[in-house]
């Protein structure tokens, strides 16, 4: 019951972080943890064509 | 996260176009803070709107703005200096640099009438690093500087894991390598968004991706409904001029061109067959005839000498007109002085006509030269 509980504890820990809307987010994987990291630069005000 | 001038174009702002300028801030601060950014380095550019009004941003909407080296007269940091991120279980430190070579230095100094101090970048850098030596597993600066600048602190400041770099445009496909660290850019004005994935499995290794905006990403309709909103607040704002209603878009009074064309027949014709003559109506169906970062490229002589204002809106001067690429034709006109600029160089082509909006222009100049050749 023990070990039922502390793998759905870690299942909800995993749901969490999924769903989190971060730019820098993670998943625990089999041979580590990853980062995704997005990134952007001199944008400059722009967010839509003129014409 | 974004490496500095993400809100605005212009190093300086005029006061006509000042409020526009600080509404388009607002909106991609306010769709940043919606698209979930972490930290946001603070650009030369974006000084241009004014520190209290960047602080105001911060404030109204919890912005994560970032800047080691960017101080007051007294040394005490304009912004944070960085963000520690806890990611699970992993901690990940972000810090900003702003460039302090001269050219760097100036323009701060320009566009904050000199209340805002540039330190010493690498001094800066160093200090975050032995500050945050045994709390974070993954160190990212987001570098506000020359690429060459950005080799420099990788090789002089051990202990940053990746270095997003801005500035100078540069987008890299794969990443550059100094040492253990890692630089990545990922071009200008959002065409591509950059996405690097790190696995920390004691090594670091990390896969990066640019992925393209095109047409076939869809719009997050919240963010778009935002962007609908900026446009609404610019007509709101310059909306009660001459041609508010578009009916001068389809029957101008008389342009400007005109007054050439007694002498220029031939080639006032030519460019009435060009785009250069439909510039502005191409505005008018995306509700952008108002807004002063559009209108820049597709009226004459924006905010210049004999030129188009946003205080006047002067439907004469609608379009690409002949003074857009030769000058100030007045005293031409009044005493025939040699015109201005008789044979625009490319340069001036490329103020509009730049990567992002032609992408492949400089390859193709003898082409689109061919459609307005006169």
């Amino acid at each position: 019951m023990k070990k039922f509980l502390c793998l759905m504890a870690v299942f909800a820990c995993a749901l969490y972080l999924l769903s989190a809307n971060l730019a820098v987010e993670s998943s625990r994987a089999a041979d580590g943890v990853k980062l995704g990291i997005a990134y952007s630069g001199n944008i400059m005000g722009y967010f839509e064509s003129c014409g | 996260m974004d490496a500095g001038d993400l809100l605005n174009e212009d190093e300086e702002i005029r006061d006509t176009v000042m409020e526009a300028a600080k509404i388009k801030a607002d909106s991609m601060v306010r769709i940043f803070g919606h698209i979930g950014a972490d930290a946001v380095n603070v650009g030369e550019k974006d000084l241009a709107l004014g520190v209290p009004f960047l602080k105001e941003l911060e404030k109204k909407y919890n912005f994560p703005f970032v800047s080691a080296n960017l101080t007051d007269a007294e040394g005490t940091p304009v912004f944070k200096r960085y963000i520690i991120k806890d990611v699970a279980g992993k901690k990940v430190g972000i810090f900003g640099l702003m460039g302090d070579m001269s050219e760097m230095v100036d323009k701060v100094q320009n566009a904050t009438g000199g209340t805002v101090k540039v330190q010493d970048a690498l001094e800066a850098a160093a200090a975050v690093v032995a500050e945050l030596s045994g709390k974070t597993d993954y160190m990212i600066v987001l570098a506000h500087q020359k690429a060459n600048r950005d080799w420099v602190l990788a090789r002089r400041v051990e202990g940053i894991d990746l270095i997003i770099g801005g500035q100078d445009y540069l987008k890299t496909e794969n990443p550059k390598r100094a040492g253990e660290t890692l630089m990545v850019n990922s071009g200008e004005k959002g065409q591509y968004q950059g996405l690097l994935e790190v696995t920390l499995n004691g090594e670091k290794t990390a896969q990066n991706s640019l992925i393209p905006f095109g047409d076939k990403i869809g719009d997050d309709p919240e963010v778009k409904a935002m962007v609908a909103e900026y446009n609404d607040k610019i007509v709101a704002l310059y909306g009660s001029g001459p041609d508010t209603t578009g009916a001068s878009v389809a029957a101008p009074a008389v342009l400007r061109v005109a007054s050439c064309e007694p002498c220029h027949s031939e080639v006032v014709r030519k460019w009435r067959s060009t785009d250069h003559a439909k510039a502005y109506s191409t505005l008018v169906g995306k509700s952008k005839q108002f807004d002063p970062s559009c209108l820049v490229c597709h009226t004459t002589r924006f905010e210049k000498s004999a030129g188009f204002t946003m205080s006047r809106q002067q439907p004469e001067l609608m379009n690409v007109q002949c003074e857009s690429c030769h000058g100030d034709a007045t005293e031409h006109l009044s005493s025939m002085k040699p015109i201005p600029v008789a044979d625009p160089p490319v340069e001036l082509c490329i103020e509009c006509h730049t990567p992002d909006r032609c992408p492949g222009f400089d390859r193709e100049f003898d082409e689109a030269w061919m459609k307005i050749a006169h």
